[in-house]
């Protein structure tokens, strides 16, 4: 189990990162995300893994949270970086390849930005966090109502569809392996996989339904467990990304 | 004649990490063909790290676990696991197909639907199938690999009084070789298990621990 990912885990520590408002945090994720998206440059890959790693050492989280890829994905990256450098380009010869790289560590960096959110906010309070970020869109005619409710329910049913799609792939270790065993086993992974889900989406409507219905976005938003203050934390929050913004955009 | 040997097997969830949890703590045991055992114990006791590690799904944080000499994680072959949520790992449409899908040599596949009863539910879907149909299918399917080590987790929950006689009728059905271990929180439907082998045993295990041994 060591070093795999652990997405959506609170890391139970005392630090001004986990203290600051969860509003305050998403914001903040959501706006480095969309500038950032416009302009995936160096600059902005620099930007990000210097938040996100200052943000992981300000939390003072423990280096061993950090997963280690899966052999797949290292895969993925090697062929992929492999056919940028077959594609050429300036300088040298090597722009394809500078490219797949920037791209990588400019994905890789906004998912590291996501962990450090996920590792430094409890997961109860993501759902309120979205439903105020949301609230704005209520103007425009969104039921934020409906999203919200199920952001809510996704991030409870996460953990739950993992450990069932977990046991599904280790359970196939006992099945018979043949050439076109890794084909068969896929697809049969996929469609179990997306029926333990749909079940869980059963089961976790009917027991909303049971109790009269989901919560509105509002009343998920005035959770009294979620305190909303706004004070000097939150200002320094907002100044790092403000200045985050001004370097990529000017 | 077959051997599983626990030594001093420890296990955390997470190791290494913010999130470690220890869930078992110098754990010995010993078991051989013809045993049928009951493991009980309170949620969080370390249950289910134990099943995990005894159908070497997960290798032991420290020490062994070795089935006639070798890393039970190194012989899948050998081990079949029957969870409680059975649906989960039967793969094929129908139990026909995953019974011929799971069986070691297709030739087995009839003399375990003989013994099992389950010639009127050959055609049918899995998805049609009711809980206790389900964990026949995967235990006959854990026959017909011909495992040496069975294990089936919480086997009789949410089954009724038939569904749960049936079930304990295919367990005495399963070859005298081969070790049958029992996880439950019901060890009064599963007690009669204990009778189908040459040994039977309950192991309480607590917090992580191996608490005590009843022998039958």
């Amino acid at each position: 189990m060591k070093n795999s990912l652990h997405l959506l885990r609170y890391v139970d520590n005392d630090s001004v990162v986990h203290h600051l408002n969860p509003r305050a945090k998403i914001l903040a994720l959501v706006t480095i995300l969309l500038v950032m998206s416009f302009d995936a440059s160096w600059r902005a890959v620099a930007v990000i893994w210097t938040i996100a790693v200052g943000g992981a050492l300000v939390a003072r989280l423990p280096r061993s949270v950090t997963p280690r890829p899966p052999r797949l994905l290292l895969g993925a990256i090697v062929i992929t970086c492999l056919l940028g450098l077959l594609a050429g380009g300036e300088p040298y010869g090597l722009g394809g390849l500078i490219l797949q790289v920037r791209l990588f560590a400019f994905t890789i960096g906004l998912l590291a930005l996501s962990l450090v959110l996920g590792w430094t906010t409890p997961t109860a309070d993501l759902p309120v966090a979205a439903a105020w970020l949301l609230r704005p869109l209520r103007r425009l005619g969104l039921n934020v109502d409906d999203v919200v409710a199920g952001l809510a329910l996704a991030v409870r049913a996460l953990p739950l569809v993992a450990d069932e799609f977990s046991t599904v792939v280790t359970l196939s270790r006992f099945r018979k392996r043949t050439f076109a065993s890794p084909i068969v086993a896929g697809m049969d992974l996929a469609a179990t996989a997306t029926t333990a889900t749909v079940r869980r989406g059963i089961e976790m409507g009917e027991a909303v339904e049971a109790r009269g219905g989901s919560p509105t976005a509002r009343q998920i938003e005035q959770s009294p467990s979620v305190p909303n203050r706004w004070g000097r934390p939150e200002a320094v929050l907002a100044l790092v990304v403000a200045a985050a913004v001004a370097t990529v955009i000017v | 004649m077959v051997e599983l040997r626990l030594r001093e097997v420890s296990f955390s969830h997470a190791a290494g990490t913010p999130w470690e949890n220890k869930a078992l703590d110098r754990v010995d045991l010993h078991l051989a063909s013809g045993d049928r055992v009951l493991i009980v114990g309170p949620n969080g006791s370390g249950k289910s790290s134990l099943t995990s590690i005894l159908a070497g799904l997960v290798v032991p944080t420290h020490g062994s676990c070795l089935l006639d000499g070798t890393p039970v994680a190194d012989q899948p072959d050998r081990v079949a696991l029957v969870i409680q949520n059975t649906r989960l790992q039967l793969m094929r449409p129908t139990v026909a197909e995953e019974l011929s899908d799971l069986a070691s040599d297709p030739g087995r596949v009839p003399s375990v639907v003989r013994r099992l009863h389950l010639a009127p539910l050959l055609t049918r879907r899995i998805d049609e199938l009711s809980g206790g149909q389900q964990r026949r299918v995967g235990l006959a399917g854990a026959m017909a690999r011909h495992a040496d080590l069975i294990i089936m987790d919480e086997p009789m929950a949410g089954l009724d009084r038939q569904a749960r006689g049936q079930l304990l009728e295919a367990l005495a059905s399963v070859p005298h070789e081969s070790i049958v271990v029992v996880v439950t929180h019901d060890l009064d439907a599963c007690r009669p298990i204990l009778d189908h082998g040459r040994r039977g045993r309950i192991l309480r295990i607590d917090s992580g621990r191996v608490k005590e041994t009843t022998s039958s």
